[in-house]
């Protein structure tokens, strides 16, 4: 295949990385983003990547190569670094 | 706030934050760049904050987090400037496209940013700013909230309360 | 002084301003050498396609480099004035 350029996806993954180590759960408010959320939450940006079409000058892949690295960027994150339940406060 | 509104706001604070990750990375091709994609990144941030209030957001940005971003983006840049020092003679010369030819290739190739525009240090540059305009936006809104109630409830260890806090 | 006396000095020093300000915008055009635009035309397109970046970033990168700094220094006295109390600035 035709050479990928590695500059945004890298660019892309790093940004992604240090935005997706912030996500943390919290049970207190009632709701609960599972992984079935996050799963959704990658297919649209696909579909969002596909429809936003590539920059100018970029021949490689036919889709914006720097939202899907950043949305997996976020994913990676969160499965990494990211914080289980809040401990509860002893106000 | 109501309930309809918490289970969009995540999902929806997510995808504007990759949209201002894609403005920061075409800063030299289409219009956007470091400040511009910053501050979109910054908008997502505080529409959490707003939406869920300060203890309970999914997006939780701690002092030395804030403290450790802001640092490092601002020194980047100084340091991408002080790198064209060294190695050319001037201070943030682009190394990547080399308009006087006084770089050795190697450093040139080293520099450059792997791209069919070859554009130089000037995505780093882009990056570095992205990083301190979002952090800082974020750092004055959660300052205007209220910060010690946020700290208090965060895992980190606390310092003794000041004196003078008459403001409770 | 009187107000028909001061109504007549408005007016007339008015009238100065409006026909030097006029005077020196009518031949302007003459007047602008380029200079470095030309030089900065026909390398900035071998760099990037964005010409505003290009002005902004590599010609006059240290002007950015500056208008960051001053976002940090606004960052920092915002904390300071408003974080009073709230936030562990460090030390005794």
């Amino acid at each position: 295949m035709i050479n990928i350029y590695i500059g945004p996806l890298l660019l892309g993954l790093l940004l992604g990385f240090v935005l997706g180590t912030r996500i943390r759960d919290v049970p207190q408010s009632g709701l609960k983003f599972t992984a079935p959320v996050y799963l959704v939450f990658i297919i649209v940006a696909f579909i969002m990547a596909y429809e936003l079409g590539p920059f100018p000058y970029y021949i490689d892949v036919p889709l914006a190569s720097g939202f899907v690295a950043a949305a997996v960027g976020i994913i990676l994150g969160k499965l990494t670094f990211g914080r289980g339940t809040k401990p509860q406060t002893e106000n | 706030m109501s309930t309809i509104l918490k289970i969009f706001v995540f999902p929806a604070a997510m995808v504007i934050m990759c949209l201002g990750v894609l403005t920061i990375l075409g800063g030299h091709i289409t219009p956007g760049g470091g400040f511009q994609g910053g501050a979109m990144i910054a908008a997502a941030l505080i529409f959490c904050l707003i939406v869920y209030g300060l203890k309970d957001s999914p997006l939780h940005l701690s002092h030395d987090f804030l403290a450790g971003v802001e640092s490092v983006g601002a020194l980047l840049f100084v340091f991408l400037g002080i790198a064209g020092l060294v190695f050319s003679g001037f201070y943030l010369y682009n190394l990547g496209v080399d308009i006087y030819h006084i770089v050795p290739v190697a450093i040139q190739n080293m520099f450059d940013y792997p791209d069919p525009t070859h554009a130089g240090i000037l995505p780093y540059l882009n990056f570095a700013v992205g990083l301190k305009v979002m952090v800082g936006l974020t750092a004055v809104v959660i300052s205007f909230m209220g910060f010690k109630e946020y700290e208090k409830s965060s895992p980190e260890p606390d310092a003794e309360e000041l004196d003078y806090e008459e403001v409770e | 002084m009187s107000e028909g006396l001061r109504k007549i000095i408005m007016g007339f020093s008015l009238f100065i301003f409006a026909v030097t300000i006029f005077e020196s915008t009518y031949h302007f055009k003459q007047m602008i050498y380029p200079g470095i635009s030309y030089i900065y035309n026909y390398v900035g397109p071998k760099i990037a396609p964005n010409m505003v970046t290009i002005v902004v970033f590599d010609w006059r990168g240290y002007d950015t480099l500056g208008e960051a700094l001053i976002l940090v220094t606004a960052v920092i006295a915002v904390l300071l004035v408003f974080g009073r109390g709230r936030v562990q600035l460090g030390g005794k």
